[in-house]
């Protein structure tokens, strides 16, 4: 490579016998540039690099003396680019051209949502001056790109910037089902149920009925109609009555109780597939259970963390004993207990709760313990009931 | 090159209408101006100095004398010498030998 880079050498040559050295080079026919005399039986020139070794032998035996000194072209330019005090230099470009293009947006990431929110949420986002390339100093915060963004695009309900590097990342949330402004109706609050009213905490309506007073169901409550009597106006009705109800549960248990115990006793099989081609469940034990629950675990096979394209399923089979206990009609009063809760509690909702229970009949019949629980409970009662403004009076 | 065969060389240029430097490997010099002066077909340089630049032709010597003269460029057969030409002198010596 070096061979063929243009480059020249300035060459002095001293000595009488100067005009040898110059006929020797112009008979091997090498070019020589700028030949000037640069003193007594002194002259000066130019030649490529390449044709030193013929300058040497020009010289040789004419007494003559030589002095070279570096010219320019690309060979030493490159030369230059290799040297120690060109690397550092280099180097220091290098560090500076990445550490200045992290200061730049590289790439935009959107995440989540559907993809055409996604496209909307990056075509404001380039409205709004996320380009790539633009310094990240310049672009907007988060709070203030983001109502801008909530306002324009309906279906986003909240957007959240992260930097990766140079790389933007915008999680994305969709707003679930269809937003629908509640376009609330004059109401009333009626009784849902037969109860006691224990507490009431109305936002808005005016109540009808006091605390501790006993509702029917569908009895009012609190009315929607609010102010004077000549000037009453209607309004939705919110809010919650809690109320002391009554339940009434009626449970049968049977004496004898089928359980199911593990022994501790386990069997393994395992099934190889290979696409569908399923092995014989292979086994190391010859335990055989007559009673067992089975339980499978499918995984890839792996050798030394590497998957194979082969479903490994593991069968575990635990032995069980099915035992019959007796209840006694203690327990059979817990286990019913616990089941009219639940039940009550299914029924009365979140805001709910039994205050109280008591056991009104007990009765053992036919190998069953037949249970009649009484629960009282804690509820809101409160039905919201809409009305007409024309069909009052 | 004995006498004979210069002019039978003359001769068939003449009669060919060859141009001479070519038939007889003589210089042909080309003087622009009064800076630049153009050499071809030259045997080589005898001096070089800033004052007065030899080159060696087929018959002899070309010596010219100047101020500030180097040559820019000796390619093969071709010579460039550039400077405040004053003179040229052509020097001729039968067959190119020193006398």
């Amino acid at each position: 490579m070096k061979q063929k880079l243009p480059g020249t050498v300035q060459v002095t040559v001293k000595g009488r016998a100067y005009p040898v050295v110059l006929q020797r080079l112009h008979q091997q026919s090498v070019p020589l540039h700028g030949i000037t005399s640069s003193g007594d039986n002194e002259v000066q020139f130019y030649l490529s690099y390449q044709s030193l070794q013929t300058l040497r032998k020009a010289v040789f035996k004419t007494g003559c003396k030589i002095h070279l000194k570096r010219g320019q072209g690309l060979i030493y330019e490159i030369e230059n680019l290799f040297n120690f005090k060109s690397f550092i230099v280099w180097l220091l470009v290098a560090i500076v051209l990445v550490m200045g293009s992290t200061r730049f947006l590289w790439a935009i990431e959107l995440e989540g949502a559907t993809p055409e929110t996604r496209q909307e949420v990056g075509e404001a986002l380039r409205d709004q001056g996320f380009l790539f390339g633009t310094l990240k100093r310049k672009l907007p915060a988060e709070d203030q790109i983001a109502p801008v963004l909530y306002d324009e695009i309906e279906q986003l309900s909240w957007m959240g910037l992260e930097w990766r590097g140079t790389k933007l990342v915008v999680h994305l949330k969709e707003k679930q089902g269809i937003t629908i402004n509640e376009q609330l109706t004059p109401s009333h609050i009626v009784a849902a149920k037969k109860g006691t009213i224990q507490s009431m905490n109305i936002e808005s309506g005016q109540a009808v009925e006091n605390v501790n007073s006993v509702v029917k169901k569908g009895q009012l409550i609190v009315t929607g109609l609010v102010g004077r009597e000549e000037d009453k106006h209607a309004v939705p009705s919110k809010g919650v009555v809690m109320a002391e109800t009554w339940y009434e549960v009626n449970v049968s248990i049977p004496e004898q109780l089928t359980r199911e115990a593990l022994t501790g006793k386990e069997k393994k099989k395992f099934v190889f597939q290979v696409g569908n081609i399923k092995t014989p469940p292979l086994s190391f034990s010859r335990e055989s259970f007559v009673q067992f629950a089975e339980e499978e675990v499918v995984a890839p096979l792996k050798i030394f963390g590497i998957k194979l394209p082969v479903q490994k399923h593991v069968i575990s089979m635990y032995e069980t004993v099915r035992t019959q206990t007796k209840v006694d009609l203690a327990e059979a009063k817990k286990i019913g207990l616990s089941v009219a809760r639940e039940e009550v509690l299914s029924i009365i909702g979140g805001k709910g709760r039994i205050e109280q229970e008591k056991f009104l009949h007990e009765q053992n019949e036919n190998g069953k313990v037949k249970l009649t629980i009484y629960l009282q409970a804690i509820e809101d009662i409160a039905k919201v009931q809409p009305f007409s403004e024309e069909t009052r009076e | 090159m004995s006498g004979w065969l210069t002019r039978t060389k003359q001769w068939i240029g003449s009669t060919l209408q060859l141009p001479d430097d070519l038939l007889l490997d003589l210089p042909r010099v080309t003087w622009i101006g009064s800076f630049l002066l153009h050499i071809e077909n030259h045997k080589g340089l005898v001096k070089v100095e800033k004052k007065c630049i030899s080159v060696r032709v087929y018959d002899g010597m070309i010596e010219i004398n100047g101020d500030l003269l180097h040559i820019q460029s000796m390619v093969a057969d071709e010579l460039v010498i550039k400077g405040d030409i004053a003179q040229v002198e052509y020097i001729q010596q039968q067959g190119g030998e020193k006398k």
